[in-house]
């Protein structure tokens, strides 16, 4: 039904970021197109359907039906876009239009492509297709705008604009990626269902290697703006044949156990009993008390030195306010939080005391928590002026030396801004910061779930390279429960703001779910 | 509903602490109304009578009361220079200065608008990048200096009305909006400019947002996704801008009646402060103070019309 040729797409003349690829999707199929960031997947869905910005240009035959879409001007392809092809998106909450009501968005496609219908039937129409994505009681949302809508219903929405004017195809650019795990499973049966029921073809574009597994009919590999590799998700999987194709499945968190277990004699290194942390609650009349909500329940565990202990949870369970929390970021905080290094105790409670390079923190998105102003060196030296040890700025400058040395990057590296820098090597510098004042323990929210898996897994080896070499603990939260596995000794549970740790038996059993 | 009420209570309150602050002010000022009104030939008995029948001996609050309520019964006082109720005087005058301002307040909001949004569209372009640099020659006069160049070219040279020509809404309505219509564009010309680049500003930067891609991808023409779904969002921040540039138009514009010698507020306030008229300057005072409060709380209550991530609370 679409038949893709020797398309090339490059930005301002100059860049080509998609050489020459070939690709087709039969009726009702679903393809996957998988790749990592850059790799040109992107471009190439909103080539299809038509998206482009005016600064690229787009080359090839885009064969839709017979006929060859990039030969009609601009006002003959509009016929197609929503009708047609239609295309849906990562990020449900800034896809939709803030200021207009989910009717009005619903039915644009018809008052633009259903000139004929009358408002009653847009209206019919409209509460079919909500019905079919699943949203219950479809005449009270119509009225509703997106932020009033949960995650899972604002992309639920976006399908239903999808579906309303009976497509032929549907780009699915990362659909699923910022929904939690169960939303995304319900998604996608929701997508496969349509699929099959309307004889709706899908391109299913994304980097996650194991919904595409169980989603797709058909898997491109695109990797440099190439595509490299073709077959059914089983033989991509099982018997991948080229080689990036193999470094890419190779990369994927398998799951398996964390071999070497600790001796049992470490030191206590942080000590958390009945820890709680609040949030004020938003006063609806002035003159009422402060309410304060429970975000984290009376938590208490204990980390040991050279311990790497993973925090699994759903987001919204209150695992980054809990980490922020032990730093002493929280002013609203129950219970107590101490850390013991060298026959030393702190009280991270207390703002007074000293805390320098007790504990560090790498956050999730390395390219916010770098200052985009200032050189790697000026950055990663900034601790080290503010702790006034090293006096000279060449002891800092070799003690920085050292440090990038550690996390893998070369010297050259001190003298470049963040926007040089590739996700995986910012990260890199994140975790540089954190080890160099010497932190005995480190926080590392979600270190790597901003990142593709090929420098996921980079960063994992080198979190935990670094771990054995210097004996470090590591609080390790994640959502992912195959890498939390692989990387940590003991796992907690957070549900709710209640922490549980796991049995090994738990941790175990949670393999054979998957 | 609730919003609204709450809003309009807070409004009120506002006002009768700026009236109540405003009285204070004229308390303060020196110079003693009974010792003016009867001259200084008076004996201090002729002077003491006057005080006490005039009331002026009662007590602050009791005064204050007084003069509050002589207002909301439409009784602003006497002039003491025409010797005439404040009230006669002042709605001629601000008759003129309130069709004055929505006048130019029409004109420049039909035209900054739709002209933002195109400037934004084709900033590439020739006919963006001509009208972004005009709009910077435009803000950078001033409006009366606009305002002898309209007289100028328009009245004198071609010819198009009788510059300063004053026709009153009694004589003739229309005439009456007409010769107000040069004076209107003098005063909207440099706000046009104003918000041209500041909305410009605001579409530029919702360009760039997902949803414009989504609506792109329903099949919506450029026109339909500029004028619909981004206009919308970038109102939101220009709602203040907009609302500050009706309380300045509504106060009435000193410069622009005197050049285009209009009988309105401004000019009246001038001559009033010049002549010690107090009953005059501060019923005028009172009429913008009324204005700029009454138009930001409007602004406030619009905010959430145009917005609907605003809590109601």
């Amino acid at each position: 039904m679409l038949e893709v040729k020797n398309l090339r797409v490059s930005f301002d003349d100059s860049d080509e970021v998609v050489h020459g690829i070939d690709f087709e999707i039969g009726e009702t199929e679903i393809v996957g197109i998988i790749g990592e960031s850059g790799s040109g997947k992107s471009v190439t869905a909103l080539s299809c359907i038509g998206l482009l910005k005016d600064n690229a240009t787009c080359t090839g035959e885009i064969i839709f039906k017979g006929k060859d879409l990039n030969k009609l001007s601009d006002e003959e392809r509009r016929a197609y876009k929503g009708t047609e092809i239609t295309q849906i998106f990562q990020e449900p909450l800034t896809s939709l239009n803030p200021v207009l009501t989910i009717w009005h968005q619903l039915e644009e496609p018809l008052i633009l492509h259903r000139k004929n219908m009358s408002p009653a039937d847009r209206k019919k129409r409209v509460l079919q297709a909500m019905q079919q994505v699943g949203l219950n009681d479809p005449e009270e949302l119509l009225d509703c705008y997106p932020h009033e809508l949960s995650g899972g219903m604002r992309q639920r929405v976006m399908i239903a604009i999808g579906i309303i004017c009976h497509p032929s195809l549907m780009i699915a650019d990362e659909p699923t990626t910022a929904l939690d795990v169960n939303l995304q499973d319900q998604i996608l049966a929701l997508l496969k269902r349509i699929s099959r029921d309307h004889h709706m073809s899908i391109m299913f574009i994304s980097h996650n290697m194991s919904i595409v597994r169980n989603f797709c009919d058909r898997v491109y590999v695109m990797h440099k703006g190439n595509i490299v590799e073709t077959g059914t998700p089983d033989e991509i999987f099982f018997d991948p044949k080229e080689d990036y194709t193999k470094k890419l499945i190779g990369s994927i968190p398998n799951g398996k156990l964390r071999e070497d277990s600790l001796k049992g004699d470490e030191k206590t290194i942080l000590k958390v009993e009945d820890f709680s942390v609040f949030y004020k609650q938003q006063k609806k009349r002035f003159y009422e008390k402060t309410v304060l909500k429970e975000v984290v329940k009376k938590v208490s565990f204990e980390l040991h030195e050279g311990e790497m202990a993973g925090l699994v949870g759903r987001s919204g369970c209150g695992k980054s306010t809990l980490s922020l929390g032990l730093l002493g970021l929280h002013k609203i905080t129950k219970g107590s939080v101490f850390f013991e290094h060298d026959g030393k105790k702190t009280n991270m409670l207390d703002r007074h005391a000293d805390k320098h390079g007790v504990m560090q923190m790498v956050f999730q998105d390395p390219y916010g928590s770098l200052n985009p102003k200032k050189k790697i060196g000026w950055i990663l030296a900034e601790p080290l002026r503010m702790k006034g040890e090293l006096k000279t700025s060449a002891e800092r400058k070799q003690r920085v030396h050292e440090v990038l040395q550690e996390v893998g990057l070369d010297l050259s590296y001190s003298r470049r801004y963040p926007s040089d820098l590739s996700g995986g090597q910012r990260q890199r510098v994140c975790i540089a910061v954190a080890l160099i004042q010497g932190a005995r323990l480190i926080i590392a929210d979600e270190p790597v779930s901003a990142l593709d898996v090929t420098v996921q897994k980079q960063i994992l080896e080198l979190i935990l390279d670094i771990q054995r070499r210097t004996g470090i603990a590591v609080l390790f939260i994640s959502h992912d429960m195959n890498i939390v596995r692989q990387m940590c000794h003991r796992i907690f549970h957070m549900t709710d703001g209640k922490l549980n740790e796991l049995t090994p038996e738990e941790v175990s059993d949670d393999i054979h779910k998957k | 509903m609730k919003y609204f009420i709450k809003k309009t209570v807070s409004m009120i309150i506002t006002l009768l602490i700026v009236s109540f602050l405003m009285f204070l002010v004229f308390e303060i000022i020196p110079g003693d109304a009974a010792v003016s009104k009867l001259g200084t030939e008076a004996t201090p008995e002729q002077v003491e009578r006057y005080r006490e029948s005039m009331g002026l001996n009662d007590p602050v609050p009791v005064r204050y009361a007084r003069w509050l309520a002589g207002y909301l019964h439409g009784d602003f006082g006497t002039s003491t220079k025409y010797e005439r109720p404040v009230a006669g005087l002042l709605s001629d005058k601000l008759t003129v200065t309130l069709f004055l301002a929505v006048e130019s307040f029409f004109f420049f909001f039909f035209i900054s608008i739709p002209l933002g949004v195109l400037v934004a569209k084709y900033s590439g372009k020739a006919f963006g990048r001509i009208s972004h640099l005009l709009m910077q020659i435009i803000m950078a006069i001033t409006s009366f200096f606009t305002g002898i160049l309209l007289v100028f070219i328009f009245g004198i040279t071609l010819k198009m009305f009788t510059p300063y020509r004053f026709v009153a809404p009694g004589d003739s309505f229309l005439g009456f909006l007409g010769c107000l219509f040069p004076a209107a564009v003098a005063i909207a010309l440099p706000k046009i400019a104003t918000v041209v680049r500041f909305l410009k500003q605001s579409v530029t930067s919702e360009e760039r947002q997902d949803y414009v891609r989504t609506a792109y991808s329903k099949g919506a023409s450029s026109n339909r996704v500029y004028f619909l779904h981004i206009l919308k969002n970038a109102m939101i921040p220009v709602t203040t801008i907009l609302g500050m540039i009706l309380a300045e138009v509504m106060a009435g514009s000193i410069v622009i009646e005197q050049v285009f010698n209009l009988p309105g507020l401004g000019r009246f306030l001038v001559s009033s402060i010049g002549s010690r008229d107090f009953p005059v300057v501060s019923a005028i005072m009172l009429y913008m103070a009324a204005v700029v409060i009454i138009i930001n709380n409007l602004v406030d209550i619009l905010y959430h019309v145009v917005d609907p991530r605003i809590q109601n609370d």
